[in-house]
């Protein structure tokens, strides 16, 4: 590690490594989401039998995490590289450990380790067994086998990588704080990132109109379900997002009672899954174009699977 | 000639929590079922990392062994006729054996003679039979089980190889799809390559070559050498007697290797119990107290899977980590310390307790009327009273607190620091810092009265507003942890060893407590519902801790009493009782009566005028005395010494008196006098239970 990596040049490195191993390399999805698993390239993509193997940066919204742009580690809005493949290949753990050395991260020289973690994500009706990946202690990559995913048990396994960028970050350039982090040569993390940190954390905490943001919500789940039941698969699901990120916003308000919480998340959750479940209905329907072998059968087994229910 | 047999599973790392659990079931399996297949051998280790579970076995036979038995057909004179030949039975039978008649011998059974057939069964190499440990690798239980790829298989993790020797030969077989081999792995980074093991017996040392200490003991012992050096040189106090942070760290590493890090002073006006939880429970690191002044240190001692390279660079890494975390901490403690009780209380006024059952303030206020239901129970002075009460005011205010937000393990611990911080009479803080207590089913209890009162108020809240609801554990299906909550009440009240009139107290509550209506209905229908779980709760208690057997358990369960503290007491007491010689004909007496008693419906009244014999008369003077020296402050099992005492009078009037008489007058005395023995009898325990 004797050249310290740029914020951008660990993303370039990720981005390069995972595109020699086939991934398609995405964008950003447009819509305001909490992390990188809510992104279609990662949730949709990991239903049902297609393979699917993609990379991409994901900007994260947290609006009760946001510090005014002062916690030297919180943020409100976070980068994560998301790496999904379909089916997980045997080898994940080697490559994923060689996408270390890639950013200069010799394994003689550190300890890394896999420590069991089981991730949920109860809004999406999403869970996965795994491990967060320590380097030295920190907590650099959450690494999970998708078991469900919109409340229904998968047949191939996704497995997904999340990397913390901004914690890789400040680890390979030794700085305590996420604004000393260089972007790239001659610009700090800080001199984009602390004013939007500072602006939006008002917001969320302050300012946020709660009446419209209520509004907005009532508003986004009847377009949901409405799209749902037209099929409209991904404009149905860019309205969950929204909801969800609705929701964050009006959390962090400290608005919603404990006793509303829950309804409110089931409420999104069975969103999901109607989506997960139309999603794979549009695949089916569609002889699942992504697959290379074996059509005729996947698209049997998921017409029956929609006959019985 | 014996061999060696060798079976290495190599998968992706195991929770830690998984691992010893899978070596003892792989050596636990692989020896039933080398017993079962008839191949002998003298001894199993076993060997365990993050990344294999294995099993090495001695002296194991080169063959299975011949068996000999023999079956027995028809009697002789079904097998042959009246010349001696062979009937069709016999040739059957025979047949049926994979024998011929030839093979036929005569024995008698029982004056009788049969038809037999000696069976020789030659043992087969014992490398042919040792495929079949195909089954017992997929046979490993887990708590937790995945699905990998595009393979329906279920196993903690992916398996990556396996390794099964016979001395040097691979004993081939597959499990999901992996071949066996005779390739093992070695450390993940310090040796990457796969190596080849040429014989079965030198497995752990071929490990060793390739920094994998694969014996779990030895890998332990490693970790606490390494520590107690480090101890030594500086003084500490040795932190291993974190028992679970030792095994667990055991299991998190191949080759470990200790390294101490620092951080900085400043950071320990944070509470001790704050800093070792981010240490121990977060970071797995071992925290350290000076050896003279038992005060924690701003050191801590950390456990890496690898070398010594770069060792000062891994503890930097950790330092940093290290420090972020506790910056966090004191960030959030110095929070806290801005925001008073009335503050917290209101926020707790937003925390649904459950979203049927209102707010923890709502509980917070309940459980305050409670306390001082308890408060009589157990005759507390009216200065303890008051403490008792205070602490139900502000008990639960940690929950809405930073540091409990950040590290919830610490609910109830934080709450009572913080009560005495804020200057909280001590007695106020113990109670609030032990309510929580007992955190599993045999975890610690609180050690005050105090703090077992607010413990025993809160669950009982915590059971009464559930069942009420009609939220009700089935089966496996217990999302509250009412089961644990409800075994908690049980320890409580035994520990603490006063009269617990559990369900009496609880119809009280009820009664004086302000519930909302739909509770209270609730109760009426429940109730029946909540007494029997807290009643099989006392049963698993006896079952437990006293290793009882099930009838002495519902006896003691059958007694009239509703003081579950005095139900285990009888339970205790009869067992002691069990091993006297005189102890079954004393029970069969009582049953005799009992048998009786229990299918009159109507209750009489004795009159001595309509004794007929002296043994009734007898057993009559026998109840009362019993009924003079019975009272209820019987120790060590008193009361039941008294109603076996009477044994002789009852089988005397037994073997004098008809009961059953045509004379109802007479009848009804007679039965008059069992009921009035019966009614101590019952008092104490449900003998009809007792198997005897």
């Amino acid at each position: 590690m004797d050249k310290k990596l740029t914020f951008q040049e660990i993303i370039l490195k990720l981005e390069r490594y995972w595109s020699d191993k086939g991934c398609l390399l995405m964008n950003a999805y447009d819509t305001e989401k909490g992390a990188g698993t809510m992104s279609p390239y990662t949730f949709l993509r990991s239903l049902g039998p297609e393979p699917w193997n993609a990379a991409y940066v994901e900007p994260s919204r947290r609006p009760a995490d946001g510090r005014y742009g002062q916690n030297p580690n919180r943020l409100y809005q976070h980068h994560q590289f998301q790496l999904v493949m379909k089916p997980s290949p045997m080898e994940i753990q080697d490559l994923y450990l060689k996408s270390l050395e890639v950013l200069g991260i010799n394994p003689l020289d550190h300890d890394i380790r896999f420590v069991e973690d089981n991730w949920e994500n109860p809004s999406l009706g999403c869970a996965g067994l795994g491990w967060e990946v320590w380097l030295d202690g920190m907590e650099v990559t959450q690494f999970t086998y998708f078991q469900v995913v919109g409340g229904l048990e998968v047949d191939s396994v996704t497995v997904e990588l999340t990397y913390g960028l901004e914690r890789l970050a400040s680890y390979i350039q030794d700085v305590d704080s996420v604004y000393d982090i260089e972007w790239t040569k001659g610009v700090k993390y800080g001199e984009i990132f602390t004013e939007p940190e500072y602006e939006h954390s008002v917001y969320s905490f302050e300012e946020s109109n709660l009446e419209m943001l209520f509004e907005q919500l009532k508003a986004y789940e009847k377009e949901a379900l409405h799209l749902i039941d037209l099929g409209l698969v991904h404009p149905a699901y860019d309205y969950v997002l929204k909801c969800s990120h609705i929701f964050n916003l009006i959390d962090a308000r400290g608005a919603v009672s404990a006793t509303e919480r829950p309804d409110y998340l089931r409420r999104i959750r069975n969103m999901a899954r109607k989506i997960a479940k139309a999603f794979l209905n549009e695949r089916a329907k569609r002889d699942f174009p992504l697959l290379k072998e074996d059509t005729a059968k996947w698209v049997e087994k998921y017409s029956l699977k929609e006959e019985a229910k | 000639m014996t061999h060696t047999l060798l079976l290495e599973v190599g998968l992706e790392e195991m929770p830690a929590n998984a691992i010893v659990s899978a070596e003892q079931q792989l050596a636990q399996k692989v020896a039933d079922f080398l017993t079962k297949e008839r191949i002998h051998f003298s001894k199993v280790e076993s060997f365990s990392t993050p990344r294999r579970f294995a099993v090495k076995v001695f002296d194991v036979s080169d063959q299975q062994e011949d068996v000999k038995t023999i079956v027995r057909g028809p009697a002789r004179q079904i097998a042959q006729d009246a010349e001696g030949n062979w009937t069709k039975a016999a040739i059957g039978f025979a047949t049926g054996q994979g024998a011929s008649v030839e093979d036929i011998i005569f024995k008698e059974e029982t004056g009788k003679e049969y038809t037999y057939i000696e069976k020789f069964i030659q043992g087969k190499p014992s490398l042919e039979i040792l495929k079949d440990l195909r089954e017992v690798v997929p046979a490993i239980e887990f708590k937790k089980n995945m699905k990998w790829s595009t393979t329906s298989y279920q196993y903690v993790r992916p398996i990556h190889w396996l390794v099964a020797l016979f001395d040097d030969q691979i004993i081939p077989f597959e499990v999901f799809d992996i071949p066996t081999c005779n390739k093992s792995r070695g450390h993940r980074f310090l040796s990457p390559d796969s190596f080849e093991i040429n014989h079965a017996k030198d497995y752990e040392q071929l490990l060793m070559e390739h920094k994998v200490n694969a014996c779990r003991n030895e890998r332990k012992e490693a970790i606490v050498q390494q520590i107690e050096a480090l101890v030594e040189e500086n003084n500490w106090i040795d932190p291993t007697h974190h028992t679970s942070l030792l095994e667990e760290v055991t299991d998190l590493t191949e080759w470990p290797t200790v390294f101490v890090g620092q951080f900085d002073p400043a950071f320990l006006e944070v509470f001790d119990v704050i800093l070792e939880t981010s240490m121990m429970n977060h970071q797995r690191y071992f925290p350290v107290r000076s050896a003279d002044t038992n005060e924690l240190l701003p050191y801590f001692i950390g456990v890496r899977n690898g070398d010594d390279r770069n060792i000062e660079g891994v503890a930097q890494g950790n330092e940093k980590v290290i420090a972020a975390r506790l910056a966090d901490a004191r960030f959030f403690y110095k929070e806290d310390q801005k925001i008073t009780y009335k503050e917290w209380n209101d926020k707790l006024k937003q925390l649904a307790f459950h979203d049927r059952l209102g707010t923890i303030y709502d509980k917070e206020l309940r459980v305050q009327q409670i306390v001082k239901i308890l408060s009589q129970k157990f005759h507390l002075s009216p200065e303890d009273e008051m403490h008792l009460v205070h602490a139900a005011e502000i008990y639960k205010t940690d929950l809405v607190s930073e540091v409990v937000n950040e590290f919830t393990e610490l609910q109830g611990v934080i709450g009572g620091h913080y009560a005495y911080e804020r200057g909280e009479d001590p007695k106020v803080a113990e109670a609030i810092g032990q309510h929580y207590l007992p955190i599993s089913t045999d975890g610690a209890l609180p050690d005050t009265l105090l703090g077992s009162l607010l413990s025993v108020a809160d669950k009982l809240d915590t059971l009464l507003q559930f069942f009420s609801a009609g939220m009700i554990p089935t089966g496996s299906n217990d999302p509250f942890a009412l089961r644990r909550q409800a075994m908690g009440v049980v320890r409580i009240a035994v520990n603490l060893d006063q009269t617990f009139s559990l369900v009496d107290w609880l119809d009280e509550i009820v009664e004086k407590v302000s519930l909302t209506e739909e509770i209270v209905r609730g109760y009426d229908k429940h109730r029946n519902d909540l007494i029997a779980f807290l009643d099989d709760r006392l049963a698993q208690y006896i079952k437990e801790h006293h290793q009882l057997p099930y009838d002495i358990i519902q006896a003691a369960r059958g007694g009239k009493t509703s003081d579950i503290v005095e139900k285990v007491n009888i339970a205790i007491q009869i067992d002691k009782r069990r091993k006297m010689s005189e102890f079954k004909s004393q029970i069969q007496s009582v049953k005799r009566v009992l048998n009786i008693t229990k299918t009159q419906e109507q209750q009489f009244d004795v009159d001595v005028n309509f004794f007929e014999t002296d043994s009734e008369k007898d057993l009559h003077q026998a109840i009362l005395s019993l009924k003079e020296q019975w009272n209820n402050n019987m120790k060590d099992g008193k009361h039941i010494d008294l109603i076996l005492s009477l044994s002789p009078q009852i089988d005397n009037f037994f073997e004098e008196n008809m009961v059953m008489v045509e004379d109802t007058l007479l009848r009804n005395n007679r039965i008059a006098l069992l009921q009035y023995f019966a009614k101590y009898a019952q008092e104490v325990a449900d003998f009809n239970e007792l198997v005897i």
